[in-house]
């Protein structure tokens, strides 16, 4: 999230698309209702914040709504594109907004174009982009489209009037000017009229006195179109002026206990802890490898602090890791560092156990046959590993595989380990929330029976392996051998000591380090995850502090819900991202009743800023409010994605191109008309979605099958695994019967039950072949 | 089917379960009063007591003297703060006692969900593994196996694949340096510290293939 859950209560309007909040988040969702209810909040004179919910189910969330679409499933970038292109066209945007804290007015490239659902530099042959490159030094192969005009010192062209046609102003008008409510209304299958209406709350949070919060879940990034649905979001966002406001922002609803906190710390194949880019084959120094990572400074009054910080964040995270191992003679250990050959995210792992290329898996507190879209693959992947750990405080269905549905045990080579591990309440530590709080929990019992930390056997392992290579050598052991476990206990880690280590230290004092800004890139500091630093510093481990709501006057000074002195929240206990973006530029808040922060004459005043806490916004080199990336400015427009500068329909997803042009070849083959491919494709990519009662669905599979239209059905539930309870009980008993159900089963295989009889192995495996 | 069969078994004693917890915080007699407040709940009006301020009281008397910890809940990402109860008892273990909703949190108010009010169950579950287990390969069941040798098995494992698969140099001659044939994945529901840790310790061994529950 960029803002955070209490914080949700600030909004007018609440828009919900992918989420059902009401029933996987209740109790987040009290400040959803608490918006509701207020009636200082809402579009026009107030009366209570609007909740508009869009989502293909009606579920508990909509109930409470104040308007429900029924979005056919997956054409978010529809909805979304319907009300940009009303922003847009309407001239409901946030002006000022827009022109000075969003890349509207810079120029791009004039070789960009957007044809036929295709961006400029489309490869046909590797159906890829080949514009996509890391921004500051593309390879020479790569198609230069997506980039801006630049002047001689390399920044960014800009038209202040945003009436250059190359303007992003003007190119995102006209590429969002083809979803007319019409077109929504074709695509999304949400009526016209009810668009409309949406549209009219939505352009009104434009107002620099009004304020929205978009909030979504996974029923937006599990698309394939993911990153592009959110982008929309946040473009949206951008339009009206509500990024960095208390009330506004993009707001993900995360599902797990520290979801948050261990993608920070990038349990993920491409990230390294605090959000660093994994390093990259070809990539031979440090050096080498930030100028090929960090952003590039895109306009003079531009921070970059990111990029500009980049080599400090790395060099001080494998000082970290590396210590005394890590120093300037040897480029602080960066070739210790494994290198990717490409994507090596989840669903690879398993490809590659299929192919007998992974031998070993470990599984902490995580499942892998309960999750992805083939759990029988899964299971096959894991007979084909060497070995599997499963560390977990339970028994789970990777665990268990071996003599799981379709296994013969005798016949599963896999060696399993069953590690029992502690739970939550059975060690301290500390969970980060979806609003990027970082909460400590105390160590409340003892752990039960044999159970072990996860730490501990993690620490155990390392020092096991170690000794192994010390004993016999192998491999490049020098990264296990010089990785720094400089605990009391090395094999007994405490997870204070981890929270300290995560903050990092100036190791010319010894002190806990208090900001990032002090981190240096000459090893004199550590940090193990950047966006930590503060969390545990001189003056102790902030996330353990407890000024709540037992005294709102003291503990919560600005009235706004940030309640500073609760835990501690990254980057430096900020509550709200980018909150230098709710102020004007000359630091009064866009409306005083909802300030973020504001300039007091002196300093910034009221969340910690985002932004340097004494620079005067009148000062001719005042950096620009997004601090974080090359522009300095929110990006309406951005060539950091492989599918396109700017959000569009699936024709240009990232994953999704394949089926694309599959339907883009079949409607010009068969020369169909836009009511024919949508017949095809508008529901669930192809799938026919079925809604209603048992008895209605009953009907429809009669109606098929009766009709002899149909000789079976393959379902695909809604969700697992309960929707398959609710059909075996529901509807199973209705097409019993009716008579169009078997009661029992008269084999042990379907093939029995057809009438076929045991097939021959031999045959069988032929037939797989061919 | 027979593991849909299994699934729904374990739904049903967990439901079981539940049902027993919600008991054993009223009491047996209470628990049957109320079921019959359905049928009878002008004659339960008319008794003349105040049945609130008899649960008060007897949940002051379940917590007294008890240790109050504060905790979170292991369930979602809203991160609702835990006030937790526990008192040694006479074998010299420690008892949890009850589980509720912090009041001081701007969170949740000392709000919870019917997940989050229940965790003691998780907390305190008969499904939890108490030992290390072994299955060996072709074995058609668990055997169990000390700390000690697991974690050598385990740790020797590591090194031969480690050994096997690692990559000084790629076809094109870059130093990647990589395991490309150990995978680790782990849950969002580590602490914090363990999963920097988990990082830490993975990319220390070569590892590339490092994914969680936010990828999916």
């Amino acid at each position: 999230m960029t803002n955070h859950w209490r914080d949700i209560k600030n909004a007018d309007v609440i828009l919900i698309n992918g989420a059902n909040p009401a029933e996987a988040h209740p109790v987040g969702f009290q400040w959803f209702m608490r918006a509701k209810l207020d009636p200082t909040k809402g579009p026009g004179k107030g009366g209570g914040a609007k909740m508009i919910h869009a989502d293909p189910r009606f579920s508990r969330t909509s109930a409470v709504c104040d308007m429900y679409l029924r979005i056919r499933t997956g054409t978010d970038v529809a909805y979304y594109g319907g009300l940009i292109n009303y922003v847009l066209a309407n001239k409901k945007f946030h002006d000022e907004y827009v022109k000075n804290y969003t890349n509207a007015s810079f120029l791009v490239s004039k070789d960009y174009s957007f044809h036929d659902g295709l961006f400029s530099g489309y490869d046909p042959k590797k159906r890829a982009y080949k514009t996509f490159a890391p921004p500051a030094k593309p390879p020479a192969t790569a198609d230069k489209s997506w980039g801006y005009q630049t002047d001689e010192n390399g920044f960014a062209k800009r038209d202040n009037t945003l009436q250059d046609p190359q303007s992003v102003f003007q190119l995102l008008k006209k590429h969002y000017s083809r979803y007319t409510p019409e077109m929504v209304q074709t695509i999304t299958g949400i009526p016209k009229e009810d668009f409309l209406k949406v549209a009219e709350i939505v352009g009104e949070m434009g107002r620099p006195d009004k304020v929205m919060t978009i909030v979504y879940a996974v029923g937006l990034t599990h698309h394939t179109t993911g990153s592009q649905l959110i982008r929309c979001g946040a473009l949206l966002q951008l339009l009206l002026g509500n990024m960095g406001r208390p009330g506004g922002g993009m707001n993900a609803e995360r599902g797990h206990a520290n979801i948050q906190g261990n993608t920070d710390n990038a349990i993920s194949w491409e990230i390294l802890p605090g959000y660093l880019k994994v390093p990259q084959p070809g990539q031979t120094s440090v050096d080498d490898y930030v100028a090929k990572s960090a952003s590039k400074k895109l306009d003079p009054n531009s921070w970059n602090f990111f990029g500009t910080n980049y080599k400090k964040f790395m060099v001080s995270l494998l000082k970290t890791w590396y210590g005394d191992n890590a120093t300037a003679a040897n480029d602080f250990a960066f070739n210790f560092l494994p290198k990717p050959a490409g994507n090596s995210s989840w669903l690879s792992i398993y490809d590659n156990a299929l192919q007998g290329k992974m031998e070993g898996l470990m599984l902490s507190g995580m499942t892998a046959s309960s999750i992805g879209p083939d759990s029988n693959q899964v299971m096959q992947a894991l007979s084909k590993l060497k070995w599997l750990v499963v560390m977990d405080p339970f028994p789970t269905t990777s665990s268990e595989f071996w003599h799981g549905p379709g296994m013969t045990a005798a016949n599963v080579e896999t060696e399993v380990f069953m590690l029992p591990a502690t739970h939550w309440i059975e060690k301290d530590g500390s969970f980060v929330n979806s609003g990027r709080w970082m909460q400590w929990k105390d160590q409340v019992i003892p752990p039960v029976g044999g159970a072990m930390h996860d730490h501990w056997m993690l620490a155990e392992l390392h020092h096991r392996v170690k000794a192994l290579y010390q004993k016999s050598g192998g491999k490049f052991p020098d990264p296990i051998l010089k990785l720094q476990m400089a605990y009391k206990d090395p094999v007994k880690p405490t997870l204070d000591e981890i929270a300290k280590e995560v903050n990092g230290q100036d190791l010319k004092t010894g002190k806990q380090m208090a900001t990032f800004a002090k981190l240096a890139d000459d090893g004199t500091t550590t940090s193990g995850n950047w966006i930590y630093v503060g969390s545990y510093g001189p003056k102790g481990n902030l996330s353990k502090r407890r000024m709540g709501v037992q005294d709102p006057k003291k503990n919560d000074p600005t009235g706004m819900g940030f309640y500073p002195n609760w835990a501690w929240s990254w980057p430096l206990n900020r509550r709200v991202l980018y909150n230098r973006a709710s102020a004007d530029l000359n630091g009064k808040p866009w409306d005083p009743k909802r300030p973020g922060i504001k300039w007091n004459g002196s300093k910034w005043v009221g969340d910690v800023p985002d932004y340097p806490p004494a620079m005067s916004p009148t000062d001719p080199v005042a950096w620009l409010p997004f601090i974080m990336n090359g522009e300095g400015v929110g990006r309406l427009f951005s060539n950091t994605l492989l599918d396109g500068p700017i959000p569009d329909l699936p024709a240009t997803t990232e994953r999704g191109r394949t089926f694309s042009k599959t339907l883009l070849d079949m409607a010009r083959r068969e020369n169909m008309t836009l009511r024919d491919l949508y017949n095809i494709t508008a529901a669930a990519r192809g799938h026919w979605v079925i809604c209603g009662t048992a008895q209605r669905i009953a009907d429809i599979f009669e109606d098929w099958f009766c009709g002899g239209l149909a000789d079976g059905f393959i379902i695909m539930p809604a969700y697992f695994p309960g929707a398959f309870d609710d059909f075996v009980d529901k509807v199973v008993p209705e097409l019993q019967r009716r008579g169009l159900y078997r009661k029992d089963y008269s084999g042990p295989t379907l093939r029995h039950h057809l009438g076929q009889g045991t097939q021959p192995v031999a045959a069988s495996r032929g037939r797989a072949v061919s | 089917m027979g593991c849909h069969e299994n699934a729904a078994q374990r739904l049903r004693t967990s439901l079981a379960y539940g049902v027993i917890e919600m008991a054993s915080t009223v009491s047996r007699q209470d628990f049957l009063k109320l079921t019959g407040i359905g049928i009878g709940a002008l004659a339960f009006s008319e008794l003349g007591f105040d049945l609130a301020k008899a649960a008060a009281t007897k949940r002051g008397l379940r917590i007294l003297d008890a240790t109050e910890s504060h905790s979170l809940c292991p369930y979602c990402a809203v991160g609702c703060s835990l006030i937790a109860y526990t008192r040694k008892n006479a074998s010299g273990g420690t008892d949890l006692l009850q589980i509720e909703g912090d009041p001081d949190s701007p969170v949740n108010e000392g709000r919870l969900c019917p997940k989050g009010a229940t965790s003691l169950q998780i907390a305190a579950s008969p499904r939890r593994v108490d030992q290390p287990m072994y299955r060996a390969p072709g074995a058609t069941a668990w055997q169990k196996i000390t700390w000690d040798d697991a974690l050598n098995k385990i740790a020797q494992h590591i090194k031969d694949s480690r050994d096997r698969t690692f990559v000084v140099t790629d076809k094109k001659g870059n130093l990647v340096n990589r395991t490309d044939g150990i995978a680790f994945a782990g849950g969002a529901t580590f602490s914090n510290e363990e999963g920097y840790l988990a990082a830490k310790v993975a990319r220390g061994l070569g590892l590339v293939y490092l994914e969680q529950q936010a990828r999916v």
